[in-house]
């Protein structure tokens, strides 16, 4: 063993990894950090199983028109196993979207996007919508009507993001109709091209997150008249004292995902038929808000909506010039995120019960509902 | 820090039980993937498969599949015979030459009889042959029992 | 004369908008809303074809209109359900002069209004066709009502083993294959349908026959499909308690590991 250590360190420089690990390993974190904060290492987590569980499924997928759905029948039905690793990996984007959202709300609440961390704040927000194009490229892979007119559906909200929108829609569909190359660009998309932007991010997001810490409770101002590492010197308490925080939840969330993928999994729908659109389509929950927004206003009107909401969020850190980072000391800013919580909350559920008959009510397609009387039609 | 014996023999049962552990979960979750990426091979015996004798003239072969397997069926003098196409050489698909009325594998020269006996060539034994059956206007062929 | 016809033609309308049909024939335009037809995209047109209609609302009865006069089988439902008109000629049922403006009791032989609603058509469900309609004219005890209920104690059952079939396909368990179910359900339809289509001659005995074969296959795919589902659900539970045992035993030795070598003791 100790030969085998040698001829590594001869050759690689072993001692420097071990030297550097042992450094992340008890490098401080502020006092305060609790299971909140471990949601970025679950997010980590839960990325890296995506992209096995994703190689695996890639191995059995055909990405033709006409085999895309074929493929995918097979792996749900027919192949062993195949049915828990589709599972797992659709279970796996739902939980990322929600990971993801958690984190970000907990930054928020912690004031972690302020002076020095913005950057940090806008890798993660890159981040943020490129998971979100995970899930809407890996969402039409199956082609099964659900999918392929979800994604259609979404398309329009997907065209309210950022100004390019509407544009990126147009390459995005490889022209006006859905074809061959259609389905392959998602798919290059969604193995190739994302997750190599997601790694790059991620390693970014990684790097500013070790180099600037965690931010502490304090505020901006006293964060840098005092210095982050004095800080640190005497509210700080090594990594490797919150590791088992981080090693408690990953596992958790592992089990989670296998648990949704065992007990909870993923059936196919039928074939999709890019000619005729069935009723109540909808896109997956995390773009229904965006979507049911979409109906109340002029098409222009609801993108600039969303565009502007999308703007202050992203730019939340340029924006916010408090520098008290306690919650108890950002009221405002507190109300305002309450605020636009409860609102894409709202235009969530009502997205949901649009198109709907719930009960004795019947919901119109902005959600509004009307009572109907049993035996009238 | 110094850790008592007592101490570092707890933490030692405690490491190794966590490799053991973490070991025994990765094992099992190896198993489904390994299952996946390694399906069994679908359908094993399937009944004779069929062609029309008109299918296959004198002097002419065709390949049909019987399972998973390729097979070379031809008709030379009269006769049907049908062997494996795959050479036993390094597994590349025979043809039937008519010319010389033999089966030749052009990868590296092997030459069969046309009911796969071996003639010459680097193939170390000869083609597996299969029951053929010539029932009114129909060929049938299964795998020897 | 020229005059009189001239007039004649000039307070004559065509009639050829199902609007049009509607505006008289309200009780007909509300049976038919609700119907199998209606469903299927056929109109009043589609089945009557155009007509001219006077003033006083008269029907000129003039071709292409099919009216409900000789033949009506052929000529209005015949035109699509060529099949069951053509198996409901070789039955016991069928007259060449019928007249369906008489009621449906009266006379021994009758159309296709015999057993269907002309306009407000349900999908025809055979026992209340037998309760309503055969038992009216065949006595108790009868050798036809014997035929008809032998063959309703096989074609029932089949039929709603076939629904069962197809409700268990309607949400198959993913990581079950379900082709051989699929295949049986395949058969099982192709069978439903030719019975429904052959069920117009009556020919009840020969039908039974039909039945008795498929009935054993079907009810083993129905059964066999419901196990497996049974068993590979039991197990996937069997499997995942195993798991979530192995990961608390996981989370428990790596918790205690981490606290051990790192926070000495302390967190």
């Amino acid at each position: 063993m100790n030969r085998l250590r040698k001829w590594l360190e001869d050759r690689l420089g072993l001692s420097m990894f071990e030297e550097f690990g042992q450094k992340q390993l008890y490098k401080p974190v502020p006092s305060h950090a609790n299971y909140a904060f471990t949601l970025g290492t679950a997010a980590l987590v839960v990325f890296m199983t995506q992209v096995a569980s994703g190689i695996l499924l890639a191995m059995n997928y055909s990405s033709g028109l006409e085999q895309a759905h074929v493929s995918v029948h097979q792996i749900t039905f027919v192949l062993p196993a195949g049915w828990l690793i589709r599972s797992f990996h659709a279970w796996g984007s739902h939980l990322m979207v929600i990971i993801l959202l958690l984190h970000m709300f907990r930054v928020f609440w912690y004031g972690g996007y302020k002076k020095p961390r913005e950057l940090t704040w806008l890798f993660g927000c890159g981040l943020l919508f490129l998971m979100l194009g995970f899930g809407f490229t890996g969402y039409l892979l199956p082609m099964d009507q659900v999918s392929y007119w979800g994604t259609v559906v979404a398309t329009e909200s997907f065209m309210g993001l950022p100004v390019v929108g509407d544009k990126v829609g147009h390459i995005i569909r490889g022209g006006e109709e859905v074809t061959n190359a259609t389905l392959s660009r998602f798919f290059i998309v969604h193995v190739l091209l994302l997750p190599a932007a997601v790694a790059g991010l991620i390693a970014g997001h990684l790097y500013l997150v070790r180099r600037l810490g965690i931010s502490p409770r304090a505020s901006v101002k006293e964060e840098e008249a005092q210095g982050y590492e004095n800080m640190m010197r005497t509210e700080g308490v090594p990594f490797a004292h919150h590791m088992y925080r981080e090693v408690t939840t990953v596992l958790f969330v592992i089990t989670l995902q296998v648990a949704l993928a065992m007990l909870l999994p993923f059936g196919l729908g039928e074939v999709a038929t890019p000619d005729a659109t069935p009723k109540g389509v909808k896109p997956e929950w995390y773009f229904l808000p965006v979507y049911q927004l979409l109906k109340y206003f002029p098409k222009l009107v609801g993108i600039l909506i969303i565009n502007g909401a999308l703007a202050m969020f992203v730019l939340l850190p340029f924006l916010d010039r408090n520098p008290e980072r306690r919650p108890g000391k950002r009221k405002f800013m507190m109300a305002a995120a309450a605020i636009g919580l409860l609102v894409t909350l709202a235009l969530g559920v009502l997205g949901y019960v649009a198109d709907k008959k719930i009960g004795h009510y019947e919901f119109d397609i902005k959600g509004i509902p009307h009572k109907v009387e049993e035996g009238a039609k | 820090m110094e850790p008592n014996t007592e101490q570092s023999s707890r933490r030692d049962f405690l490491s190794k039980a966590c490799i053991a552990s973490c070991g025994a979960t990765c094992a099992l979750t190896a198993v489904p993937v390994v299952t996946y990426l390694l399906p069994g091979e679908a359908g094993a015996a399937t009944g004779p498969v069929q062609i029309k004798s008109s299918e296959l003239p004198e002097g002419a072969a065709r390949m049909v599949k019987v399972g998973a397997k390729k097979v070379l069926v031809i008709r030379n003098g009269g006769k049907v015979t049908a062997v494996d196409a795959k050479c036993t050489h390094l597994g590349c698909i025979v043809a039937w030459e008519p010319s010389v009325k033999q089966i030749r594998c052009y990868c590296h020269g092997g030459k069969f009889e046309p009911d796969g006996k071996r003639i010459d060539g680097p193939p170390p034994r000869d083609q597996q042959p299969y029951k053929v059956e010539e029932s009114g206007d129909k060929v049938l062929i299964s795998q020897l029992t | 004369m020229i005059a009189f016809l001239l007039a004649l033609a000039l307070t004559q309308e065509p009639v050829k908008t199902d609007a049009q049909c509607m505006a008289c024939h309200k009780e007909a335009a509300e049976a038919w809303k609700s119907s199998v037809h209606a469903k299927h995209d056929t109109t009043c047109i589609s089945c009557h074809k155009t007509d001219v209609v006077d003033a006083a609302g008269k029907h000129a009865f003039k071709a292409p209109f099919v009216s409900g006069t000789k033949n009506l089988s052929q000529n209005v439902c015949g035109q699509c359900h060529e099949k069951e008109t053509a198996e409901f000629k070789k039955g016991p049922h069928w007259d060449e002069d019928i007249n369906p403006k008489a009621k449906w009791s009266a006379k021994k032989r009758q159309g296709c209004l015999t057993c269907h609603e002309p306009h407000g058509t349900l999908p025809a469900v055979r026992k209340q066709i037998y309760d309503q309609r055969c038992t009216h004219c065949h006595k108790e005890n009868s050798s036809q009502r014997k035929l008809i209920t032998s063959y309703m104690a096989a074609a029932d059952p089949f039929d709603a083993e076939l629904e069962a079939v197809k409700k268990l396909l309607e949400h198959p368990l993913p990581g079950v294959p379900y082709e051989k179910a699929e295949m049986a359900r395949e058969s099982a339809e192709d069978l439903h349908r030719t019975l429904r289509m052959l069920q117009h001659n009556c020919e009840f005995k020969e039908l039974e026959k039909k039945i008795e074969p498929a009935m054993t296959p079907l009810k083993a795919a129905a059964t066999d499909l419901q196990g497996r589902f049974d068993a590979a659900t039991g197990s996937r539970r069997k499997y995942f308690l195993g798991f979530l045992g192995l990961m608390v035993v996981n989370l428990v030795l790596l918790r205690a590991w981490c606290i051990k070598k790192y926070s000495g003791g302390k967190h």
